[in-house]
């Protein structure tokens, strides 16, 4: 049983979500259901990290083909490394919090089309599960496509203006995917294998011919693509903004995050053998891409009044740090760009859960609306706070750490157009946030009469908002701690 | 590792913290809630001086609580530069409590626990800022005060709050992000750690990398308010008087200065700075800052502006004596922070008592005041005295330190600015007091009836007294200060 722990992580929701579809549009029924497999699903992560920890990497054949020694094999295989249990873990608990904090807002935004919505969710967790756990390129190409349909699926429940935004995604999304697999394409013609340790191997056993350099090519532009870098962002903040929120909370901190991943292991694994001496002739354009995507998200986010759509433009200017972390040929860099993908995911699920608590204690999510949250829900203005000081980089918040140690690592190697871009934003993030906090605590509440009594589900979500909020800090106070055991052991840079 | 002498250490950011909740919980009583607050504020200096008395029989152990970065340790530890902090904070924190107690009652001001609650988070973030062992820790600290001390700014919540709210966090966290960050960054990666006292920075290239690592330092710890960088003080004083006390004597000013010397001192070290000649920086610098500050002292006539303006000057005063890098200057200028702490809070709080009872807050409207309020007015005399530097007042001798160590480094033209300003604060504050006792009345003004009330007066008395008391036994703050700068020149001196 514990062999198949690996596979089951990926296997759980997939079934879940076929069962789920048959099941019938009844709240109470699908949050019992929902958060029981969830937290099946975080058992099993768990238990499959306590593995790595206790007994090294997890190499897992798919329904055990035999693995030719020497030869070149094509099954489908599974590894787990620490940073993947980790990683696995992360997903499970991301998705289990986002189910809760979304359940208030099922009856306004989802209505009776609850189990196919909820069949997708399904889908997209395990879609992640696969992108994190899978060692083969071809196979992270099917992840990737699964949960890039099953997120056009659950954003267009948004119904309005979230059609459009869905088909700008399909169609970006779709280019991003063909890059990559077109990537592939170049490997697989060239090796004649799929499974990620040969490719490494075979990569670096050969002469760096021009088919890797266009490969790496493909496969980096189509994940820029999917991590929203600008200038290749602009599917993302309508998408995000106008998916339903129960999406949003699930999508928004996990789905660029894997594309982020996806690179760390194209440049870490697959390409390990050659990198560093490519690193020299490409980094410095793409830390300077990463850099200026920092500026631009940072930018546009300040240019927005709608809080969800704020804290979606802020996820582009993310990705530009996690971009720029991975290529700064620095192991530090890559050290704080794993980091920081954690801390983001939280901090990113705090934000979207804040769009809810807000939207159910005020009404509405735009600036204006948040006037008087302080004396409205004192625990939503309280995750308010606390993520604000995450994004902004107050110590000692996960955000501090993780912007400090990709700061050693620009300031090592030389990139200060990085570092540049990093203070700049963190700067501009504190102008965001304190326009936002200064709207809540200067002002009164616009409709003084009567509404003052804040939902059941407002608090709730303030709550379950400000909780996630925290464990930001208890990130931070362990991020050495983080750092050394489950994310230094696999960066081999 | 870890003895209990050093985690009684820890208690010294505890046990602020641990107030909040009692604060909370008494929010319907306010004597209660004061209680809670004032007997917090009694216990951590008891702490403080049981530990000033482990610290005379032998050195302190340090604390080391995990890791933040590699090699970077969250260390706590204290030396005498940290008592001299510790011990201003200390001391002024019950009587700011009692004061705080007096004026928000006076002025009828919401939000009372709140702000004791934000009170209390400065001070242990100051504590912490105090017993930092390394850069990171003590930055750590430094934002977390740099945030506390936002809702206190902006305590009344209107428009003008707000604006000073923005000036306070556009310069304050402007500097600690955009300049200190990269700086300790920097520092990080070439010297492999930031240990206070063991840096060890090489850099490759001297010249301009050693003068923007200084100045971003100077100016990055943006709450020592060094000339640019001082305009977010002025303005914060929209804040209650209270507030202004603690921003401007104990936490956030003290809180910079300690700062910078300890980036100085501790990171960079005497002879960093004297190898790349960057010290005769800070030292013309500051001392633009000292004249500057003075000069527009002169000209304000709202009193708790031209208090900040003082404020200004004597924090450069500081790192002027220490950029000297010889004994005395070190001595003066560490001995200074809290020989100006009771000064200033003296002030501040006649400044409070003035608004609260006379509603006053403009010299030009002080005309006879002086002789219906004789304790404020005495009070406010010495802490003058305090300020400009003159005995019988600990700030004279401080003061002689600092010109003596102009000298004695042979820079008499700096000696001679110094007096300059003295002059020009002399030229400020003697027509306040003049006017207040000697100016009649002017017709109709209706002026109150008795001295303000004992919240008030009381610890405004005793910080007087405490002023006076320092000039004849200095002894305890002179050996801190003495010892200190022993420690930093015998890492290679001038």
């Amino acid at each position: 049983m514990s062999d198949q722990l690996i596979i089951l992580v990926v296997i759980w929701p997939l079934l879940a979500g076929v069962v789920t579809s048959l099941l019938p549009a009844n709240k109470r029924l699908m949050t019992l259901w929902g958060s029981l497999n969830l937290m099946a699903l975080n058992g099993l992560a768990a238990a499959l990290l306590l593995r790595v920890v206790s007994q090294g990497t997890i190499i897992y054949t798919v329904s055990g083909w035999n693995r030719d020694p020497g030869g070149l094999s094509l099954g489908i295989e599974l590894k787990a490394n620490i940073f993947c249990g980790f990683l696995s873990c992360l997903i499970s608990a991301v998705a289990l919090v986002g189910f809760l904090g979304g359940v208030c807002t099922w009856d306004r935004q989802v209505g009776h089309r609850l189990p196919h919505f909820l069949s997708l969710f399904f889908l997209l967790v395990a879609a992640f599960q696969g992108l994190c756990l899978s060692n083969d390129a071809f196979n992270l190409y099917v992840m990737l496509e699964i949960s890039s349909l099953a997120t056009y699926g659950l954003i267009a429940f948004g119904g309005g203006r979230a059609y459009l935004a869905t088909f700008h995604y399909i169609v970006m999304g779709t280019i991003g995917a063909s890059f990559y697999l077109i990537g592939v394409g170049y490997l697989y013609i060239k090796t004649g294998t799929l499974n990620i340790t040969d490719l490494a191997d075979s990569i670096a056993s050969q002469q760096l011919s021009k088919a890797f350099v266009l490969a790496l090519a493909f496969l980096v532009t189509g994940l820029l693509l999917k991590m929203a870098v600008f200038p290749l962002h602009f599917w993302l903040p309508n998408a995000y903004t106008y998916a339903p929120d129960a999406t949003s909370v699930l999508v928004a901190p996990l789905s660029t995050k894997l594309a982020v991943f996806l690179m760390f292991r194209i440049l870490d694994d697959l390409f390990i053998g050659v990198i560093p001496s490519l690193l020299v002739s490409w980094s410095w354009a793409v830390v300077f891409l990463a850099s200026f995507g920092i500026l631009a998200g940072t930018s546009l986010s300040l240019a927005q009044r709608d809080l969800k759509k704020i804290f979606s433009c802020l996820i582009v200017a993310e990705a530009g740090y996690m971009l720029g972390g991975l290529w700064l040929s620095d192991s530090r860099g890559t050290i704080g760009a794993l980091f920081h993908l954690v801390n983001d995911a939280v901090a990113t699920l705090a934000l979207f859960l804040l769009v809810i608590a807000v939207q159910q204690s005020v009404g509405g999510r735009n600036l204006r609306d948040v006037k008087g949250l302080f004396q409205r829900s004192s625990l939503t203005a309280l995750a308010l706070i606390l993520v604000a000081f995450n994004l902004i980089g107050v110590p000692p918040s996960a955000g501090f750490f993780s912007k400090a140690t990709l700061l050693t690592g620009a300031v090592a190697s030389g990139h200060y157009q990085f570092v540049a871009a990093l203070l700049l934003a963190s700067l501009g993030n504190l102008v965001i946030f304190f326009r936002i906090l200064e709207m809540a605590y200067f002002h009164p509440a616009v409709p003084a009469e009567g509404e003052s009594v804040v939902s059941v589900d407002g608090q709730r979500a303030g709550a379950l908002a400000a909780a996630v909020a925290a464990s930001l800090y208890l990130i931070g106070l362990s991020s050495y701690n983080i750092m050394e055991i489950f994310i230094k052991p696999v960066v081999s840079l | 590792m870890n003895n209990p002498t050093s985690l009684f250490m820890l208690l010294l950011v505890l046990i602020p913290v641990a107030v909040l909740p009692l604060l909370y919980l008494a929010r319907g009583n306010e004597d209660l809630r004061e209680n809670f607050s004032l007997f917090g504020s009694f216990f951590n200096l008891f702490v403080v001086i049981s530990l000033y008395g482990a610290s005379q029989r032998g050195p302190l152990p340090e604390l080391e609580l995990g890791y933040l970065l590699p090699n970077v340790p969250l260390s706590l530890r204290i030396d005498p530069l940290g008592f001299i902090l510790l011990l201003t904070a200390a001391f002024l924190w019950p009587l700011a409590t009692l004061y705080s107690a007096g004026y928000l009652r006076g002025h009828h001001e919401k939000n009372q626990t709140r702000f004791f609650s934000m009170f209390c988070i400065a001070i242990a973030a100051t504590n912490g800022v105090a017993i930092s062992g390394n850069l990171l820790t003590l930055y750590v600290f430094y934002e977390i005060l740099s945030l506390s001390t936002y809702p206190l700014v902006t305590h009344h919540q209107d428009g003008e709050a707000r604006s000073a709210g923005r000036r306070y966090l556009a310069f304050i966290m402007g500097g600690s992000v955009g300049l200190v960050l990269p700086a300790l960054v920097t520092v990080y990666v070439k010297a492999g750690n930031l240990t206070f006292g063991s840096v060890g920075l090489v850099l490759e290239q001297g010249g301009w990398s050693a003068a923007l690592i200084t100045l971003a330092f100077l100016y990055g710890f943006s709450k020592a308010a060094v000339m640019p960088m001082h305009a977010w003080l002025p303005g914060a004083m929209v804040a209650p008087t209270p507030v202004s006390s603690l921003l401007h004597a104990v936490a956030v000013v003290k809180v910079g200065v300690f700062s910078v010397i300890r980036s100085l001192c501790d990171v960079l070290g005497p002879e960093f700075l004297t190898e790349h000649h960057t010290r005769y920086l800070v030292t013309t610098l500051c001392t633009l800052t000292v004249v500057v500050s003075a000069a527009l002292m002169v000209s304000q006539d709202n009193l708790k502006r031209c208090l900040a303006f003082s404020t200004i000057g004597q924090l450069s005063y500081i790192l002027l004596a220490v950029s000297f890098f010889n004994k005395t200057g070190i001595t003066g200028g560490c001995a200074h922070i809290f020989m100006h702490a009771f000064g200033k809070i003296t002030l501040f709080f006649c400044a409070g008592a003035i608004a609260v009872h006379a509603h006053k807050k403009y010299i030009s409207q002080f005309d006879g005041l002086g002789r219906s309020m004789p304790w404020t007015f005495g009070a406010f005399t010495l802490g003058c005295l305090a300020i400009i530097g003159l005995p019988p007042t600990g700030g004279f001798l401080s003061k002689w330190l600092i010109v003596t160590a102009a000298l004695k480094a042979g820079m008499p033209l700096i000696a001679g600015f110094l007096l300059v300003s003295s002059l020009l604060k002399a030229w400020a504050f003697f027509p306040i007091i003049f006017r207040a006792y000697f100016a009649p009345v002017p017709e109709g003004e209706h002026l109150p009836e008795g001295d303000c009330g004992w919240l008030m007066r009381f610890p405004l008395l005793l910080t007087a007294t405490g002023s006076v008391l320092l000039f004849f036994f200095p002894d305890p703050i002179l050996r801190l200060a003495e010892a200190f700068a022993e420690q930093v020149l015998s890492r290679g001196g001038v």
